[in-house]
């Protein structure tokens, strides 16, 4: 499973002894694996938090990223290696780890399928429908699904969710959300993901961590858009979009838009032209999981009578 | 109504608007979206701005659109002069209309253009105050194709941001490109303890005591100001020969530090040594920022290099790669290319895979040649590359 590694590190990589080796991961088209030299420092971060992206089809990982440790207690002490190449350091392992989870955004951010349109957004399910919740940094994108797995939803994702034509759903990104202290205290009588994060600012829960599992029906199709929204304070409420509007808030929420938004900007307005979409103003997390969970019934009662779906 | 805002009427019922030609619309319901690619902005309009959109071709007058209309709805044609000259006004303030769009770009600062990819982002928070907190590093760092400046407050802390982002770094840049600014927890001490702080375009999105907190935050910000941006270009990090104006040899990084003793024997040889990084499109061009030509290849210079200020695009011409083998061409391109591959990886792209299957495509028609370090077999082998074509 070991990728080729062909940087300028890559003879010195393979002198190195490797306590821990984590993977094969797959992060939608990207596919990696993960060494460490020293598996006290980093398997307690990594093995957990990676472990949903565990893929043991993926025979040839496409990277390899190597933690190796300068043994002192310096400036930049844990060197990243991505294929061989010195991609960064940091002394502390906090940041190391974070830097790990970063590539890892990355590389699945930079992979897109043909065809589909790659969104920052949340992606839970119940009851067999599909709810997306795209959203920029700080929204409160995160804290919201965790939020909607804590009252029994299944996941697919908390940060990127790839919408296709006729808006279908046919992969996930299944990664531990990345929650920040303000949003673990929200929540909650939730376990630390291992010993001594309570020290640290955020945290990478997996879904199971909030009693939840994986999105069951894959391929779906996206059947409400959410676009959280968190206001300290607010009135929560929940308010529908028009089909412009939702179409501006998508285009806004979609990975490498300018790039392509002469492909993506049809398949936007088609898809607000397809779901409904609503804006959540969130000021206590209790009562906007209500709420999306009672819009989400909505929707579910029309599907069953046999209304078709639209975004008025 | 005020003297100035009637002239104003005045003024647009007799214009004739017209939509800029660039722009990307959409109809959604009885809406309309529009992109603007050179703001970067999304617009939405009602269904009234969407019906009157269509009309605004540079044929009619504003004034004459709107008897039309008052005529085919029946409405009061005072009526509709103030919908419509209101409108105008709000597609005039969004620049929409042609002519509208200042000359230096709106979003843009007069730098960000000089420097072309740098992602310019328009300052968002209280910019006088930011600014006046004291700064003192700028390291700019490239991710995905997309300059981004990290602003520090202490060579210290610049020094942990330049670690933490390792091969990303491409230099240190001037103050215009503040994306992003981190400033340092105050060490504790007498006196009142200062939070460390982050803010993205000037706008506060983070304050702790715990530095590693503000990095970690801070790649999150990377990702932020990255995202909607990543390019599909190819970044090279590395050395980029001209020769005789005729096109681009590029010699990937570690090329770049074992050419540079050799710059004068080589220009003497009619191969220049122009810049240091580019960006490479699918069909095989070099695109070079301006501040990214070496200034002793522009001094004096001709040809290509004579548009000082302006993108320099050259055709690539082929790959000079050091392998410590004998020097020539390579016989065997895939090996040359999982040579080239690995030197760009090692550049700086966060994820090779999609650069790699562009980069592919590229090298199929792009020769490879080896060199040993040596200034007669590298003048040499470029040579080599620019004939072979």
């Amino acid at each position: 499973m070991n990728s080729e590694l062909q940087g300028p590190g890559a003879d010195f990589l393979a002198s190195r002894v490797f306590e821990w080796i984590g993977g094969p991961y797959r992060a939608l088209g990207h596919t990696f694996q993960v060494r460490t030299e020293s598996a006290a420092d980093f398997q307690p971060r990594l093995a957990n938090s990676l472990e949903p992206l565990l893929d043991p089809s993926v025979a040839h990982p496409s990277h390899t990223y190597d933690v190796i440790d300068q043994g002192q207690p310096i400036s930049g002490r844990y060197v990243v290696y991505d294929n061989g190449s010195k991609v960064g350091a940091s002394a502390s392992r906090y940041v190391t780890a974070g830097r790990i989870h970063w590539l890892t955004n990355q590389g699945a951010i930079l992979t897109a399928a043909p065809g589909v349109v790659q969104l920052h957004a949340g992606g839970v399910q119940r009851s067999g429908l599909t709810v997306v919740l795209p959203a920029p940094m700080d929204a409160g994108k995160s804290t919201t699904v965790a939020g909607l797995l804590r009252a029994g939803y299944s996941y697919l994702s908390d940060e990127v969710v790839e919408v296709g034509p006729l808006r279908a759903i046919t992969t996930t990104f299944p990664k531990a959300l990345a929650l920040d202290r303000s949003s673990v205290q929200l929540l909650g009588s939730l376990d630390a993901p291992f010993e001594g994060a309570t020290a640290e600012p955020q945290w990478h829960v997996t879904a199971g961590g909030l009693s939840a599992g994986p999105a069951p029906h894959i391929p779906c199709h996206a059947d409400l858009f959410i676009f959280p929204q968190y206001r300290e304070g607010a009135d929560t409420h929940i308010q529908s979009l028009t089909p412009g509007e939702a179409t501006v808030a998508l285009c806004e929420s979609t990975f490498k838009f300018r790039e392509r938004a002469a492909v993506a900007l049809p398949l936007l307005t088609e898809l607000a032209e397809l779901v409904p979409a609503r804006r959540l103003i969130i000021g206590d997390l209790t009562r906007a999981v209500a709420l999306a969970t009672e819009e989400l019934g909505k929707i579910a009662h029309h599907t069953h009578q046999g209304g078709h779906q639209h975004a008025s | 109504m005020p003297a100035d805002a009637q002239t104003d009427v005045s003024r647009r019922l007799t214009s004739a608007p017209e939509i800029r030609d660039d722009l990307m619309a959409a109809n959604v319901g009885d809406e309309m979206v529009v992109f603007d690619p050179q703001t970067q902005q999304m617009h939405r309009l009602d269904p009234m701005a969407a019906l009157v959109w269509q009309l605004l071709d540079g044929t009619a007058s504003v004034d004459q659109t709107c008897r039309e209309i008052s005529e085919e709805l029946g409405v009061d044609v005072e009526r509709v002069r103030v919908d419509i000259t209101t409108l105008v006004a709000d597609l005039e303030q969004r620049h929409l209309l042609v002519g509208t769009l200042p000359t230096n770009g709106i979003e843009k600062t007069a730098a960000a253009d000089e420097h072309g990819y740098w992602v310019s982002m328009p300052m968002t928070g209280c910019v006088a105050s930011v600014t006046s907190l004291g700064w003192s590093d700028l390291i700019g760092i490239d991710v995905a194709g997309r300059g981004i400046g990290i602003r520090t407050n202490t060579p210290a802390l610049a020094q942990q941001v330049r670690e933490l982002f390792g091969s990303h770094v491409v230099g240190d840049t001037d103050d215009a490109f503040p994306n992003i600014s981190l400033r340092a927890p105050e060490a504790e001490g007498e006196g009142k303890k200062d939070l460390g702080r982050l803010y993205t375009r000037c706008t506060l999105v983070g304050r702790s005591a715990n530095l590693d907190e503000l990095l970690a935050r801070m790649l999150r910000e990377v990702d932020g100001v990255v995202a909607p941006f990543a390019s599909d270009a190819m970044r090279i990090h590395g050395a980029i020969l001209e020769v005789d104006g005729v096109g681009a040899v590029m010699a990937p990084e570690p090329a770049w530090t074992r050419l540079v003793p050799h710059e004068r024997s080589l220009a003497q040889d009619g191969i220049r040594l122009i810049a240091r990084d580019g960006v490479l499109d699918a069909n095989g061009t070099v695109h070079i920022p301006p501040t990214r030509i070496q200034p002793s290849a522009a001094a004096g210079s001709a040809g290509p290099l004579a548009a000082l200020g302006q993108e320099l695009t050259l055709k690539l011409r082929g790959w000079l790669l050091e392998t410590g083998e004998p020097a020539g061409l390579a016989i065997a391109p895939g090996r040359g290319a999982m040579l080239a591959q690995a030197a760009i990886v090692n550049a700086s792209l966060l994820d090779p895979q999609e650069t790699l299957q562009g980069l592919t495509r590229v090298m199929e028609s792009t020769p490879l040649v080896t060199y040993i370090g040596e200034w007669r077999s590298i003048a040499e082998n470029v040579r080599a590359c620019v004939t072979r074509v």
